[in-house]
């Protein structure tokens, strides 16, 4: 499962020449002519963008001042220099945003990579989520028992909100301890839904102890994995629900089997050693128990109180005999609350949990197959950022980017990750000045994979996400070579063919997108309309980070070149055209 | 777990040891007439206790003091109560959940078949060895996700194939059309991933087009050329890009095929629930009646059903399930009558796991062995296959809380479904690599 080999990466960029292409696009169509007019050019770069240029003269170094602490008890392995040159910047934005206008690549790329994650790290929070709904109007008594706004609430802060990074870490956090939307069923589930995200984007850059307890404690996760009324043992022969209890151990924390500090499987004789048993999970069920929505003089559903508070503790309920699992044991008399803190600790504490979230969350923005040194060095800082604290989810973010491994492009047979729909029209509609005039941002879930993407955020069909980490992709070369390709699972002969027509929807929307006002604005790139080798240059830098290759770019210039541009119907459908086309493109589908 | 659906496996892929695409190969097997094995598949973890329930007084009893808030009154249990032709010792009998009311004419027809605590194990496995962990047993039990895997692949975790596909490896050579081998109507399953085979996955509304390759794209032929061309073709060395191309080629080559089999097959006049798995069972009948024109002599399908993970509200929500599992089956078996396939065409529900008997306030926990139905026309029907299981809290036959320690394990039943199907003798181990653990390979499903 892990990469054969870890290979240095090409020191050049990428393949494609502008010189061939532009012969191409000639001989093929004969209107061709040499990129200009790029608006927004950065300082390193004048004129269109070169796909297959030189390197940039005059890198900005990843590791510049502020990379990784020195203190940091795996110093990163010491990287060539690499430039961070205008596709370096957009490669970048892919893996840390939803997505970013060529301004913003631009402005990134004169910051340098270190400079552009901290200030996102140090970004002040956007409009909650909570907030956004109330603004909206959504507390009114009509939408007491609708979840459709959560919808509405999380398209709306993934492709509007500036702390970009913050959302990306929302969403990869939102994808290990999983809700999802149609099972969240408090009161007011839109609010249910809109408290858990704000949980996650509050302690998106905080502490993995503060995040799993509010997470625990949330009313959505309470009646996502019915840890809310869950009660002591009784005479009729009830037991406490043990479904968070094993959930909460087997996705949110440790995982099943033990692991090494990088992440890699610890094997005692060669096989590999379960990290509990069903005991652990009996034992943990009896510390949740007791807990249910906040209650009290005043509380009741006709505000969406219940849903937004944390749970609050029944002492009646509890289990107040000991509880024992992961080898600790909580004496009998010890509240529910104190039991729930040692419990939370042991859980933290465990050596699994560095390299088990570390690992998913590389996943989650960088690459389907990290090396092990990679997950080993990012499991460091989650286990010590410098300063002797643990879980600190700022530091780990931080080192997880700004790592060689994450900063240079891989040419690795397995490298990179397959963009998941999700992230792929969250990136279309940042980039293609998608609004909604209404600010509703009203579109519901994105699930259907035969209409349209196949994937939603906060719609997973379980607790155990879109996908798992260790998918592999039966009967592929993939599986052939040890490789996981987790965003495979949910790729079907269907799935593929929804994305493409939904994103040729979309693209084309003029008034309205799947029951929203969505629509994209193209003024930006219609200037580039009347030049295909420019149009086609441009998207593959803001789309793809440069990483279409000559015989794609080829395809599709000479494609655009037959396009007719007279008129300014015929130069939209141009630019249209080239963004579905890129959108398309394998090259474009890998985040490499 | 929460809510649930099709789910593949987790953990690492061990590469196979044995070159066994090419025993498959030479084990290739052919077919002239048409046979069909679908796997109706219960994510969750279906809870067996409020599923077939004991109806004698006595049983009915024991079961009502183990469940407590869960149990379903004997009253409501009156007009499912089975007459099997071979009905159990003691005078205990056994009733299917009211719900499963429009299964009994079924059953009662001699087209179905209720298979006792049935369940993932590496060999026979009595009490005392679980207790004493003297045998191998299934990794991770209670688990959902791997033991969904154990479940569709009887192999170790981590397996890539599941047995459905590798029955395919068998017969795909001798499929006109091999993509049409192992169909999912219901997303990605190892259960239908082969060595060899791969699982073709459609939609209830059958293949889906990729519309801006046919005609013009944004007005352009060439660009829909393009689109046709660039999402296809991966010329780089990484393996996510190939895969991704791959897929989109077969979804295109399938999606043609697919549409032109469903518009010259003859229409299909039954009336499915408009439910989720009447959706998918319909699609499934509708590939049945294409059978000739897709070139199929063999196929396995897989549907689902998600959502029974009843941790909570289970008196609510499990009934509701099981009228869509009843309403659903009971339309695909009219419709294989209207087909004329009823025997050529077996139907299994198969699930994560069965629950816990005792009551964790208002739902129950994961468990292990579960009850299960098997329906078709070569089914001996109206039988009761397999050992009934004491209900207890830590009995003979349950490993605590009425977590049953199967007595019947998958691998048996998918060698008899093999076997059924067509399977040689000596091609099962490919299908089954487990089944030599067990003395009896064929539980005696059909006639």
């Amino acid at each position: 499962m892990w990469p054969r080999a870890w290979r240095a990466p090409r020191t050049g960029l990428a393949v494609a020449s502008l010189i061939s292409l532009s012969a191409c696009g000639a001989g093929d169509a004969g209107t061709a002519t040499p990129g200009s007019g790029i608006t927004g050019g950065g300082p390193a770069e004048a004129g269109p963008v070169p796909a297959g240029g030189a390197p940039a003269p005059a890198p900005t170094g990843v590791l510049s001042p502020g990379a990784p602490p020195a203190s940091s008890p795996a110093a990163p392995v010491p990287a060539a220099v690499q430039p961070f040159d205008v596709a370096a910047a957009s490669r970048l934005m892919g893996q840390a945003s939803f997505g970013a206008s060529r301004a913003e690549i631009t402005r990134a790329q004169a910051m340098g990579a270190s400079a552009w994650v901290d200030e996102q790290l140090a970004m002040p929070r956007g409009q909650g989520h909570v907030e956004w709904l109330r603004a909206q109007g959504y507390e009114g008594s009509a939408f007491a028992t609708v979840n459709t706004h959560a919808n509405y609430a999380i398209w709306r802060a993934f492709l509007t909100r500036t702390d970009q990074l913050r959302q990306r870490m929302v969403y990869a956090l939102s994808q290990i301890m999983v809700v999802a939307i149609p099972g969240i069923t408090t009161p007011w589930p839109a609010f249910g839904a809109a408290r858990f995200l704000d949980i996650l984007d509050e302690h998106a850059f905080g502490r993995f102890r503060a995040l799993l307890e509010a997470v625990t404690l949330s009313p959505a996760m309470g009646v996502y994995l019915s840890m809310r009324g869950s009660q002591k043992a009784d005479a009729t022969g009830r037991q406490p629900d043990e479904n968070y209890a094993r959930e909460v151990m087997q996705l949110f924390t440790v995982g099943l089997q033990q692991l090494n500090a990088d992440g890699t499987p610890r094997l005692v004789n060669g096989v590999a050693v379960d990290t509990y048993d069903a005991d652990d999970v009996s034992g943990l069920a009896r510390v949740f128990t007791g807990w249910d929505y906040v209650s009290g003089a005043g509380i009741d559903d006709t505000t969406p109180v219940r849903a937004t508070t944390a749970m609050t503790h029944v002492a009646s309920r509890h289990e107040t005999g000991a509880k024992s699992f992961l080898g600790v044991t909580i004496p009998a008399g010890t509240s529910g609350p104190a039991s729930l803190a040692i419990a939370l600790d042991t859980l933290v504490a465990h050596p699994n949990v560095g390299p088990f979230i570390s690992r998913q969350l590389i996943q989650r923005l960088v690459s389907a197959n990290p090396s092990p040194a990679y997950v080993g060095r990012v499991a460091a800082v989650f286990a010590d950022n410098g300063a002797g604290v643990r879980g600190d989810l700022r530091a780990v973010l931080r080192a997880l980017l700004l790592d060689p491994e994450a900063r240079m492009p891989t040419s690795a047979e397995g490298g990179g990750k397959l963009r998941e729909p999700v992230l792929r029209f969250a990136q279309w509609a940042r980039v293609c000045g998608v609004s909604s005039p209404s600010g509703r941002w009203a579109l519901g879930s994105l699930s259907d994979p035969a209409t349209r993407l196949g994937q939603s955020p906060l719609q997973s069909s379980s607790v155990f996400n879109f996908y798992r980490p260790g998918y592999v992709p039966p009967g592929t070369a993939l599986a052939s070579a040890g490789l996981v390709s987790p965003e495979m699972q949910i790729a079907t002969e269907t799935s593929v063919a929804g994305y493409l027509n939904f994103m040729q929807t979309a693209i084309s929307s003029t008034t309205a997108l799947a029951g929203s006002d969505l629509r994209p604005d193209y003024a930006a790139w219609l200037p580039l309309a009347g030049d295909p080798v420019a149009l086609a240059a441009e998207l593959n830098l803001v789309l793809a980070a440069n990483q279409l290759g000559a015989a794609a770019l080829s395809t599709l210039v000479s494609a655009l070149a037959a396009m007719p541009a007279g008129t300014d119907a015929q130069r939209l459908n141009r630019v249209r055209a080239a963004v579905l086309l890129v959108m398309a493109c394998p090259e474009y589908l890998v985040q490499k | 777990m929460r809510r649930a659906a099709a789910l593949g496996i987790g953990g690492a892929a061990a590469p196979m040891a044995l070159s066994l695409a090419a025993i498959g190969e030479a084990a290739a097997q052919s077919a002239s007439d048409h046979k069909a094995l679908v796997c109706v598949f219960l994510f969750g973890g279906n809870d067996y206790g409020n599923t077939v329930i004991p109806y004698d007084a006595a049983g009915h009893a024991n079961y009502t003091t183990l469940r407590s808030t869960l149990a379903i009154a004997r009253s409501r249990l009156a007009a499912t109560v089975l007459s099997p032709l071979n009905p159990l010792s003691g005078g205990q009998q056994l009733a299917l959940a009211p719900e499963l009311a429009p299964l009994l004419p079924v059953f009662d027809a001699g087209r179905l078949g209720v298979l006792l605590n049935v369940g993932p194990l590496v060999q026979p496995t009595t009490k005392a060895q679980y207790t004493a962990r003297s045998v191998p047993l299934p990794p991770k039990l209670f688990s959902h996700n791997d033991q969904q895997s154990v479940w569709q692949s009887c192999l170790p975790e981590g397996a890539t194939s599941g047995w459905g596909g590798r029955i395919g490896d068998l017969f795909a050579a001798g499929n006109g059309n091999a993509t049409f081998t192992c169909v999912s109507v219901s997303g990605n399953a190892v259960y239908l991933a082969g060595r060899s085979a791969v699982q073709y996955q459609m939609s209830s509304t059958g293949a889906t087009t990729i519309t801006g390759i046919g005609g013009t794209l944004f007005g352009s032929a060439a660009a829909a050329q393009a689109l046709r061309a660039l999402s296809t073709s991966a010329p780089g060395a990484n393996l996510h890009e190939r895969e991704h191309a791959r897929l989109v080629s077969r979804s295109i080559t399938a999606s043609t095929d697919v549409g032109a089999a469903l518009a010259a097959a003859p229409v299909l006049s039954t009336v499915f629930p408009a439910t989720g798995l009447g959706g998918q069972l319909r699609m499934v009948a509708r590939m049945l009646s294409a059978r000739t024109q897709l070139g199929a002599r063999r196929q396995v399908f897989f549907v689902s059903l998600g959502g029974f993970d009843n941790h909570d509200n289970l008196l609510v929500d499990h009934p509701a399930l099981l009228t869509q599992l009843a309403g659903a089956l009971q339309a695909f078996d009219a419709a294989l009558t209207e087909l004329g396939l009823q025997t050529q065409v077996t139907t299994f529900t198969a699930s994560d796991f069965g629950r816990t008997l005792t009551s964790n306030g208002d739902g129950s926990d994961h468990g292990w062995g579960a009850h299960h139905l098997v329906m078709g026309g070569a089914v001996r029907g109206r039988r009761l296959f397999g050992a009934a299981p004491v209900l207890a809290n830590n009995g003979p036959d349950d490993v605590g809380q009425g977590r049953l320690l199967p007595t019947t394990a998958v691998d048996q039943l998918g060698a008899t479904l093999a076997t059924w199907f067509g399977v040689s003798a000596g091609n099962l181990p490919l299908v089954l690599p487990q089944i030599g653990n067990y003395s009896l390979s064929d539980i005696g499903l059909f006639g």
